[in-house]
């Protein structure tokens, strides 16, 4: 709780202090306020260099495209639009992201399958890996069996995940051949998944602050917002979330989801 | 204009997209261009190409950018190569400047979206 104390002296007939008079405010929902201010700040500074780097990727890819039709060079013009392709896509999971963010959402739990909701995902990013020429392979334990989450944020989780190992992978010039891979496996009271690439990898410092709110290795071209928001959608679900990397060397994800919904297992250890 | 008479730009920056578009403005405009990812390729290609001038990203991983920006600078033989800088980040262009008194200030600073003009005209003026 904050608290701002008001004191004033109170005299007597020959001026001498007798009294302390004390007036203590309860400030403690302008303190919140003005956090929510502050992050509201943040996150407008963090979304602006975000869009100025999207923005220099669309504009390169207009160039392309436009100087690829003066010349007649088919190969330009379609490097172009890969380019305008990909920053649009961008632009389309950071405005996911941040309306994540800015909305307080109830999780809506469904029951669904395990091995549906990744294969889903994984046809999503398949096209992505081709063009990228990462080598992209999954691994889907057929009988995982069924688990209670909110499917929206899972999949937009995972999704998230998989677009962070393929980047990983599309800067990273030190390698000729990259890998991606995507495992599923069910357990009794959990299904875990594992997502790992041989890309870039992480520094110490992006290893430290990976899921820090606005911190992003991605320099302009990132919010920052990605990873704090899987986390808490983990969070949310009861689960965890862990990782490894090593600088050009790669980074594995495991993500753990309980087969049941929190409130539920929380009831149960009541019980 | 003949191959041993276009001037060489060496662009260094971390994200594809970028090292793509920078390389094909400059060769349309009569640039030779060397491409780098990271502080420690732009070095090895800073003393291999002897580039007439420097496209600088200096938000990339491990703090490479300012890395290669100081090691260049301090080096009697590459100093005198011109340095822009290419950054979306202008707070941290500020914080990169106020700690590098030692080293003296980059020749030209671009803000990203790049300014096709302004960064052209600039090579041109620097190169």
């Amino acid at each position: 709780m904050h608290v701002l104390v008001y004191t004033s002296p109170i005299l007597d007939s020959i001026g001498m202090i007798s009294r302390v008079m004390e007036m203590s405010t309860d400030i403690t929902p302008i303190r919140n306020l003005q956090s929510q201010l502050e992050s509201i700040g943040l996150l407008i500074g963090s979304v602006s260099h975000g869009i100025k780097g999207l923005l220099n990727g669309l504009d390169g890819g207009m160039y392309l495209v436009n100087t690829g039709m003066k010349k007649g060079d088919q190969g330009r013009i379609q490097k172009g639009w890969e380019m305008v392709e990909r920053n649009v896509n961008r632009i389309r999971s950071q405005v996911l992201n941040i309306l994540y963010y800015t909305k307080e959402r109830e999780p809506g739990y469904e029951t669904i399958s395990a091995v549906e909701l990744a294969t889903d995902v994984c046809k999503h990013r398949e096209a992505k890996a081709a063009e990228l020429q990462v080598k992209f392979e999954w691994e889907l334990d057929e009988n995982a069996g069924n688990f209670e989450i909110d499917q929206a944020a899972m999949r937009s989780l995972l999704v998230n995940l998989l677009e962070n190992a393929l980047d990983a992978c599309r800067v990273d010039k030190k390698k000729t051949e990259h890998l991606v891979t995507f495992r599923m496996k069910g357990h009794a009271d959990h299904v875990l998944f594992e997502i790992s690439d041989n890309g870039i990898g992480m520094d110490q410092e992006t290893r430290e602050k990976a899921f820090s709110l606005f911190f992003s290795s991605k320099g302009a071209k990132g919010t920052g917002l990605g990873l704090f928001i899987s986390n808490n959608i983990i969070k949310a679900h009861g689960g965890r979330i862990e990782f490894e990397s090593k600088l050009d060397q790669g980074t594995r994800f495991e993500i753990m989801v309980p087969r049941t919904r929190v409130e539920s297992e929380l009831e149960e250890t009541a019980n | 204009m003949s191959s041993d008479e276009k001037k060489t730009i060496l662009v260094v920056d971390d994200e594809p997209d970028v090292q793509v578009y920078l390389q094909t403005l400059l060769e349309d405009n009569g640039y030779n261009v060397v491409v780098a990812q990271d502080g420690v390729e732009a070095l090895e290609k800073v003393q291999e190409s002897r580039p007439d001038l420097v496209t600088l990203d200096i938000t990339m991983p491990e703090k490479s950018g300012v890395r290669f920006y100081r090691d260049v600078k301090e080096n009697d033989d590459l100093k005198t190569i011109p340095i822009v800088i290419v950054t979306g980040i202008s707070k941290d262009f500020e914080k990169f400047i106020s700690t590098r008194k030692q080293v003296p200030p980059p020749e030209g600073y671009v803000s990203k979206p790049i300014d096709r003009e302004e960064i052209l005209d600039l090579v041109k003026k620097l190169a």
